[in-house]
């Protein structure tokens, strides 16, 4: 208990900026693997491939 | 792997012909309406209201600053991890296929059913305890046969609408993602204008715990449960990946935003009430926490209004819920992987919706407390229905995450035996970082499946394993060698053309 109140407020501003960090770079990991998947195959994914 | 290797220039129709698979449901669904169904199962404002005791009672102030986004961090990797496989097999049956796709009928089998008890068990739990809220705000009288009367008003209501249509349900479902927002706005700026509040520093660093015998970490771990409960439900964006437009991008990106964006709300949400505390041992105390500290910061009139906007998220909540369960019936049924297969399998021609597997998902979701209603009235002295119905509710967060860890596990291992390579992968990929981003989502999901059967949940582990004996039992007595995973409709393209065009007439 006593380790969380001294140190409660760092972990927890280190933990929010984990969270969001991670949220970030997997999403744009992942956006940028589908824009390459999309190059690569031409795929509109809507409609089959590009003309 | 045993599925086809998507190659690229592929429509959705021709992606689920490749597994062999007709376009029998109507696919209407954009992006949005697909991320709004898990988004509403996942349900913040359900979450918070029900859940909040717990957390609060188990480690104080604390579970909700620093355990909520905990929690978030692991279930973005599980979310993730999940997304990868919907974009590369997108198909209805989801966990149950990529599990049979990867593991062979057996495991596929077992998710399968794991998954439709934590389903049916979920709906049973947000349906009857919308009844619990709901009886009282209507003034009737707060008896299990009226509790259990509305909850089969409720569960109608979600079935007439899942058997009407797949598109009315994806307009109340876009509607609900943004009465969430709505709500959790209502919320926070209620608390935030007009509720005194403790220093920031309080969510971080004030402990409390109504555990006496057990260290503070391990209350702490118990905590956590809160937020894991909360987070169950968003593979729906995988069930309804067959009546989503883009599927291979729209619904992995369903199953990632909506775990990430109900994180951020729900932070919020649970910041603001959390610092509206006043009197933390009166608070912890009382019946639901949650609702206290509305009426103690802004008075009985304002804790009404939002037991009834609670109340309604919980109806959207158990809305999705039937569509979700409602399309891993008919998957499963498909492939003839249940009793009386052909029915559940059916496909209404006028809605273009699985409407017999609709009814059979809130048949069942509604014969779930029946049978605690009636085994607590042959045994009352031994059996305790406030003990008892947690218990069994409990076990949809159980099956549902096993459901969901077993093909992340036989991924990891098809990966490692060179069967799963880059070339198996769908558009929404994680590339380099799929093997860490799994590794981590299987080690979260073992560790929590440990966590909810610890004290006090002992009676849900209890009554899972039983159900996982039986699930065996039945499984070695009567299903091996009979049932052979996922099965092509037809032999070719065209006898699937045919099929369509027979729903179509």
């Amino acid at each position: 208990m006593i380790f969380t109140e001294r140190y409660g407020l760092i972990i927890g501003i280190a933990l929010l900026l984990s969270v969001s960090i991670s949220a970030y770079l997997l999403a744009r990991q992942a956006s940028r693997n589908v824009e390459r998947f999309r190059e690569d195959r031409h795929e509109s994914f809507l409609g089959g491939r590009k003309p | 792997m045993s599925g086809p290797v998507l190659a690229g220039g592929a429509s959705d129709k021709d992606v689920l012909h490749r597994f062999g698979y007709a376009q029998q449901l109507l696919r209407d669904m954009g992006g949005f309406s697909n991320f709004a169904i898990s988004f509403s199962i996942i349900s913040i404002l359900t979450g918070a209201v029900t859940l909040y005791g717990v957390g609060l009672n188990a480690g104080g102030p604390v579970v909700m600053g620093i355990g909520w986004p905990l929690v978030t961090f692991f279930v973005l990797f599980v979310a993730a991890a999940m997304a990868e496989l919907a974009s590369a097999i997108p198909t209805s049956g989801a966990l149950y296929h990529w599990a049979s796709f990867l593991g062979g009928p057996a495991w596929g089998w077992l998710t399968a059913w794991l998954n439709l008890i934590g389903l049916i068990a979920a709906i049973a739990g947000i349906d009857y305890g919308c009844a619990q809220f709901l009886t009282p705000l209507l003034g009737l009288p707060e008896t299990p046969a009226n509790f259990t009367v509305v909850f089969g008003v409720l569960l109608l209501s979600h079935a007439v609408l899942n058997h009407i249509g797949i598109r009315t349900v994806a307009r109340l479902n876009d509607f609900s993602a943004w009465y969430h927002v709505a709500g959790v706005a209502i919320v926070v700026l209620a608390l935030a204008f007009f509720a005194p509040k403790q220093p920031v520093a309080y969510l971080f660093t004030k402990t409390f715990t109504m555990v006496t015998d057990k260290p503070y970490w391990f209350a702490f771990l118990g905590g956590l449960l809160q937020a894991q409960w909360t987070y169950t439900g968003y593979d729906a964006s995988a069930h309804t990946i067959e009546e989503t437009k883009n599927a291979r991008v729209s619904a992995p990106w369903g199953i990632y935003l909506s775990v990430a964006v109900s994180g951020f709300f729900g932070y919020i949400m649970l910041a603001f009430v959390t610092l509206a505390i006043k009197d933390l041992g009166a608070t912890a105390a009382e019946a639901n926490p949650f609702i206290y500290i509305f009426e103690q910061a802004l008075g009985s009139t304002f804790g009404r209004v939002v037991l009834w906007i609670v109340t309604l998220a919980m109806w959207f909540c158990g809305l999705s819920c039937v569509t979700s369960t409602s399309r891993m019936i008919f998957a499963f049924a498909r492939d003839r992987g249940m009793p009386l297969s052909a029915r559940w399998a059916h496909v209404s021609k006028r809605w273009r919706t699985p409407a017999a597997a609709v009814w059979l998902a809130a048949a069942l979701s509604f014969f779930l407390p029946c049978l605690i209603l009636g085994l607590v009235a042959l045994f009352p002295r031994r059996l305790d229905f406030s003990k008892l119905y947690p218990a069994v509710t409990g076990i949809s967060t159980i099956g549902l995450y096993l459901s969901y860890g077993i093909p992340l596990m036989l991924k990891l291992r098809a990966g490692r035996r060179g069967l799963w390579t880059e070339r198996a992968n769908g558009p929404w990929n994680l590339g380099n970082w799929s093997v860490p981003v799994n590794v981590v989502a299987v080690i979260w999901i073992a560790f929590i499946t440990v966590l909810f059967v610890l004290p006090p949940n002992e009676l849900t582990g209890s009554v899972f394993a039983g159900t996982l004996v039986v699930l065996l039992a039945f499984y070695f007595l009567c299903v091996r060698g009979r049932f052979r995973g996922p099965l092509r409709q037809a032999k070719s393209q065209d006898d699937l053309l045919m099929l369509e065009q027979e729903l179509e007439k």
